[in-house]
């Protein structure tokens, strides 16, 4: 086919497939990473702390991610109520669950370091 | 539609997760919407849920992420929501038996629920017991803060509010002191006898603190809690993933490991290993007897040295700073190091994205 020949919406489910495929790991690293600064936190506030860098997460994606990483055991949860108030579910990094993050982070700063490289050349190029 | 019905449609639809987890999900959900609301009073309960995604969409992600639902979908249809629920009767006996899941019936998967909303009122609780002969403790807890100190003998007093389920147990066999504090002890003071051989502590929200006998092994492991020690001679190893460590006087070999957590180590005579995600680290050493190894990922390290009988260093650093007495520090990008050799003993230290700070005592 001709190389203009493309729709907005060939390109728009393109884009969503692609993004589809590569955000599912990074979510998880993000959401590690966000209990692992909070120490300890619940699931509404990885999301508004997510939603303030500029990451929009839905419920339907956070909770059922943060269920599998509790199974993993990269993530301890437990419920704690508060004298006034209600019950909220609360996550923290497990040993296991560090030094994954720790493992990860660097696959994904390495793998981030190549193409930024990659991107450089092409700009010098 | 209401945050009742939304939660209904939501155990209907997560009815092929086991029971237990069905029920944390809705619990947690639950807690969501509350906080929600919470935030953004002018929205208004209605809107917020419109917000939501639909409890058919939140359940098939639980399917894929969880692997859940091949055993329990057997059953069930796409779109078979079964109107019926009402007419079921909610008899409590058949509800946790069988196969333990629940089936259409949203609301009644709420009277545990409730369970969760229900404040303890009942009066303060107290045990307090003496031990002979215990060399071996082992201690579990989940809030309460744990008190050590050496004594004459082994004793223990424990407070709280629980009732018969959840009471504190304590069980002796040989040497052998085993403690479940149980979730709703507030406070656990322990004294520890002078043949105590070894300690091993695990603590969910907890703190740790106190004074340990000389000579007795030290393990902890804490989640959020956190530890705070002194503690002489005997092997000691502590892990936390959020809670910070101060340690005093450690003249065992000492291996560190926390996530988040602070660590602050003074008056070390022994070997060390330590390691942290993004605390920092503050070790200051009398004598460094053994080779010793400090790691973290971003957080910074400062370690102050003997002037006498100086170790032999290795220094290095991905994109943090070095300082050290009259040690060259040699930087390129990516890497900034610091080798002094001569040393009877071997101190390693490596950052990736934290600074280095090394003093000597005057």
């Amino acid at each position: 086919m001709e190389d203009s020949e493309y729709t907005a919406e060939d390109l728009a489910r393109a884009v969503d497939k692609w993004r589809g495929q590569s955000r599912k790991g990074f979510l998880e690293l993000c959401i590690l990473r966000c209990v692992q600064n909070n120490r300890r936190i619940y699931g509404f506030a990885i999301m508004e702390a997510m939603q303030r860098i500029g990451m929009d997460m839905s419920e339907g994606s956070l909770y059922p991610l943060l269920a599998r990483l509790v199974k993993e055991k990269s993530l301890l949860a437990a419920w704690e109520t508060p004298v006034e108030g209600h019950p909220r579910k609360y996550y923290t990094l497990s040993l296991f669950g560090l030094d994954f993050l720790d493992q990860i982070e660097r696959l994904y700063l390495a793998d981030h370091h190549v193409y930024v490289q990659l991107s450089a050349k092409g700009r010098n190029a | 539609m209401t945050r009742q019905n939304y939660l209904d449609e939501l155990a209907r639809e997560l009815a092929f997760l086991p029971a237990d987890e069905a029920q944390d999900v809705l619990l947690e959900f639950a807690s969501h919407i509350d906080d929600a609301v919470a935030r953004k009073p002018e929205l208004g309960e209605a809107e917020i849920l419109q917000s939501l995604p639909h409890p058919s969409v939140i359940a098939a992600e639980y399917r894929s992420e969880t692997g859940a639902g091949q055993a329990g979908q057997a059953g069930r249809l796409p779109g078979d929501t079964c109107g019926s629920d009402q007419e079921k009767p909610s008899d409590g006996s058949a509800e946790r038996s069988g196969n333990q899941r629940y089936h259409d019936d949203g609301p009644r998967g709420f009277r545990l629920f409730k369970q969760f909303f229900r404040y303890t009122d009942g009066e303060e609780q107290e045990i307090e017991e003496e031990f002979a002969g215990i060399q071996r403790l082992e201690i579990s807890g989940v809030s309460a803060d744990i008190n050590l100190s050496p004594g004459a003998a082994c004793a223990c007093r424990i407070n709280g509010y629980w009732d018969e389920d959840s009471a504190p147990r304590l069980e002796v066999s040989g040497g052998r002191l085993c403690i479940q504090l149980g979730p709703n002890a507030d406070e656990a003071e322990f004294s520890l006898p002078p043949e105590l051989v070894e300690l091993v502590i695990k603590t969910t929200s907890g703190d740790v603190e106190g004074e340990v006998n000389e000579g007795a092994a030290v393990r902890v492991q804490s989640t959020s809690g956190d530890v705070n020690l002194t503690i002489a001679a005997g092997l000691v190893d502590i892990s936390t993933a959020s809670g910070d460590i101060d340690l005093e006087g450690v003249i065992g070999d000492a291996t560190i490991r926390t996530a988040s957590g602070d660590v602050s180590l003074v008056g070390l005579q022994a070997g060390l290993k330590a390691v942290t995600a993004s605390g920092g680290i503050d070790a200051a050493f009398e004598v460094v007897t053994a080779d010793a190894v400090i790691s973290t990922a971003s957080g910074d390290i400062s370690v102050n040295l003997p002037s006498d009988d100086r170790p032999s260093l290795v220094a290095v650093t991905v994109s943090g700073d070095i300082s050290v007495p009259d040690g060259r520090v040699r930087s390129r990008p990516g890497r900034s190091s610091c080798e002094i050799s001569g040393g009877d003993v071997e101190l390693r230290i490596n950052t990736l994205s934290g600074d280095i700070d090394i003093e000597y005592d005057d």
